[in-house]
């Protein structure tokens, strides 16, 4: 496989576009477009080099991917939608192997989403635990955070540090929908979603879009600063079976493997890298108790490790080990869609040194985390 | 580029799995299993074989291919769901033909489950415009049909002998959904009731449900290169809804069509020209389809291919046999599997395992898909 770099990230400010209390009315597409154009303009590509997208949503229904490049303008290449929820990671995966594999140049990857209110549910989940009611998010995440806290000795105060810290970074983030600190009080007051997870525990739903652009080298318009791709791996496995890991682990006693646990063994192996070796990591986390269990099943410590880590500053801007410095999901919200993309594309900025004032100086090697129903696992290792 | 090959096929006949009026009740997830299983009898291999896995449903929602592949054991491997729309499966397998032909994986698996609501579709890809004004399939094909029949000259009677030709050949199609039902004849069709004018009921295809499931792989990993089959080609192309198109020819400038963007693509890339073909199979949700699509393909020319139908051209036994399992009008359309199972009935003639329908001597076909999108997916398979 050859050597893909990434020309160019393109990101709308994650946020609500629903026409409400002055702000603008966008639906995905818009957002979708708006980000291919801003990933256009970062790699100073014209729209007819781009030979192959890949993109999805959540909730656009079909063929969301055709209808954002459909606001650049379409050129007849061929359009994959993915349908796998937080969609965009999947995408990107395929976007970076049709460029690696050497079929095409230059490939887009996109992810856009108008989100519904309220709880949302995992569709992913055959029909017979939907009819249960396990399919309610946060509901599914308060039973992995209970049993982790009971495996672990893990607190509410732990989680509730998770949302201090990426709220802290998504202050410094002008792209994140939240742009105020919280407290550990506040977090901890905030109103009850799903026992033992507050609302400030729970991601919000959000909308916006995220677009990212892989070439072969030789496509670059400037080779400065090149960022390139180490390794993208992905995983699967099935709700309801062993393999299901953090959902459903209440399932069943034995702790399984489960499929970000396989990527990470697989991705390090790929790479060449270790945990040790990134400078910058992005974890997945729509409930801040699933920081602390990522980061563990990635490999950056040990299982039930991480709280202690948290509060030392580990995981902190300025720690040994900077994660989420774009807020996370926790802070730049969550427009599923979108977030896989988000999430390499802040690394992408890193190793750029693009971060402004959360720049992690010097960051050479980062890592991304994606996950999403279905369930699957996308992780990817970037390098400057 | 590496010769990728296809190892085995799986097709759960196309009907309703309902549990009514004495049909099997089967869930979405059972249909698939059970294509995949048969794929892999039919390649002689095992699920831990599978390196990658592309699965597709339009309706069944997010996480359908975990829950058919978690039937047979879960390695971890990285299972894509794709989507597009009627296309879906095929273009499944056309992200696993690119892995192996380029080396990444050895052997992948590509299938396609559906389980479809009664009673008529929306394109639910249209933009919401598109959906808040009805256009649903029947609709927006009968807006087409329209176009094309005073564009062309061709007959209502036209369309109605493509269904008549494709129920003919699927009731020789033991997984055809009118497999040993009665024919049909052009009056029939014609008095058939009207759904969306000028569309009838018999020229609209059938909702069903199904799965359709084909393993590929590089040349070495076969069990047997008896009579192998290999992908000579595949392309795939967009073409935009709304604006200009709606995915539809309203004007008179040449848009860009994605059925002849692939075509185009795969005659270059392949070496091949339509004459070349012996066996063929063409999209069409609706009879109508055929006859335009014929034609984007390079078939014939504009307008004519209603009156190579009238001549049996494209009858098994004509000079090029198309939709020889019974097409979509016959074999009907569980739309995330439909891609496939065009694929399967070309394998199956280059394999001379069609039975009754066999095109005598086939050694090269052609495939062209069509959905929601739009996409168009065209593919060149060899013996």
């Amino acid at each position: 496989m050859r050597e893909v770099a990434i020309a160019g990230v393109g990101l709308t400010r994650f946020g609500r576009y629903d026409g409400k209390k002055g702000r603008p009315r966008k639906l995905y597409p818009e957002l979708g477009g708006e980000a291919i154009f801003k990933a256009l303009q970062y790699a100073n590509m014209d729209w007819q080099e781009v030979q192959a997208a890949f993109g999805g949503t959540y909730y656009g229904g079909l063929g969301g991917t055709h209808q954002c490049v459909e606001r650049v303008g379409l050129t007849g290449i061929p359009i994959v939608n993915i349908f796998s929820g937080h969609a965009s990671e999947a995408a990107l995966r395929l976007a970076y192997l049709r460029v690696a594999l050497g079929t095409y140049d230059i490939v887009l990857a996109v992810g856009a989403e108008t989100l519904p209110p309220g709880l949302l549910d995992n569709q992913a989940m055959p029909a017979w635990m939907r009819k249960m009611g396990l399919d309610v998010l946060p509901a599914e995440a308060a039973c992995s955070a209970v049993r982790y806290m009971e495996d672990y000795g893990v607190t509410l105060d732990d989680f509730a540090r998770v949302s201090v810290m990426e709220r802290k970074n998504a202050a410094l983030n002008p792209n994140a929908m939240f742009q105020q600190e919280v407290t550990r009080k506040e977090v901890l007051s905030s109103r009850m979603v799903a026992s033992p997870l507050n609302l400030l525990m729970t991601c919000a739903n959000a909308d916006g879009a995220a677009a990212i652009i892989f070439c072969s080298k030789d496509k670059l318009k400037s080779k400065n600063k090149s960022v390139t791709v180490a390794s993208v791996v992905q995983t699967s496995a099935t709700y309801g079976t062993a393999l299901a890991g953090g959902s459903l682990s209440m399932t069943t006693k034995v702790k399984n493997p489960d499929c970000i646990e396989l990527a990470a063994k697989q991705v390090w192996e790929a790479s060449g890298y270790g945990p040790e070796d990134m400078d910058v990591i992005q974890v997945y986390d729509a409930f801040s108790p699933a920081f602390l269990w990522n980061v563990e099943k990635c490999g950056f410590c040990k299982r039930g490790e991480a709280p202690r880590l948290l509060k030392e500053g580990f995981f902190e801007m300025g720690g040994k080990k900077p994660a989420n410095t774009d807020g996370g999901i926790m802070g730049r919200g969550h427009p599923t869609g979108a977030t896989g993309i988000a999430q390499v594309a802040e690394i992408f900025y890193q190793l750029r040194e693009e971060a402004n004032s959360r720049q992690v100086t010097g960051a050479k090697i980062g890592f991304a985390q994606g996950s999403s129903p279905g369930p699957n696992a996308v992780l990817t290792v970037l390098k400057r | 580029m590496r010769e990728v090959a296809i190892a085995g096929i799986g097709l759960v006949k196309f009907s309703r799995y309902d549990g009514q009026k004495g049909r099997p009740y089967k869930d979405i997830y059972e249909l698939g299993a059970e294509a995949i299983l048969k794929a892999l009898k039919y390649a002689d291999m095992e699920w831990k074989d599978i390196q990658v896995a592309y699965g597709a449903s339009m309706f069944g929602g997010l996480g359908v291919p975990n829950q058919c592949t978690s039937r047979l054991g879960m390695p971890g491997i990285p299972i894509t769901t794709v989507e597009g729309a009627c296309t879906s499966s095929q273009q499944g397998m056309r992200q696993a033909y690119l892995d192996i032909a380029n080396g990444l994986y050895d052997v992948g698996l590509a299938f396609g489950a559906e389980k479809i609501p009664p009673g008529l579709i929306a394109d639910t890809l249209a933009p919401e415009w598109m959906l808040m004004m009805g256009f649903n399939l029947p609709g927006m094909y009968a807006i087409e049909t329209r176009r094309y029949l005073e564009e062309s000259g061709a007959t209502e009677e036209d369309i109605a002998r493509v269904a008549v030709m494709e129920r003919k050949n699927a009731i020789m199609n033991p997984n055809s959904f009118w497999y040993q039902g009665a024919a049909i004849t052009v009056e029939e069709v014609m008095n058939s009731r009207m759904i969306a004018s000028p569309i009838r009921f018999l020229m609209a295809t059938a909702n069903a449900d199904g799965a359709a499931a084909a393993i590929v792989c590089s040349k070495d990993k076969l069990k047997s290169k008896a009579r192998m089959v290999t992908i000579a080609a595949s392309a795939h192309a967009t073409a935009p809804y709304g604006y200009n198109v709606l995915g539809m020819k309203n004007q008179k400038i040449v848009n860009p069509n994605s059925t002849k963007i692939a075509c185009k693509k795969l005659w270059e890339m392949s070496g091949y020209g339509p004459e070349d073909m012996d066996v063929i199979q063409i999209y069409e949700a609706m009879a109508s389809g055929f006859l335009w699509d014929a034609e984007d393909c390079g078939f014939c020319k504009p307008g004519e291919t209603g009156r190579l139908v009238k001549e049996g051209y494209f009858e098994i036994g004509g000079k090029m046999p198309a939709n020889t399992d019974g097409g979509l009008m016959g074999r009907a359309h569980p739309t995330g599997a439909t891609g496939l199972a065009q694929i399967i009935e070309l394998f199956l003639q280059l394999r001379g395992e069609a039975g009754p329908r066999q095109v005598p001597g086939a050694k090269i076909a052609f495939n062209h898909c069509h959905g929601g999108g739009p996409n168009a997916l065209c593919h060149i398979l060899k013996r």
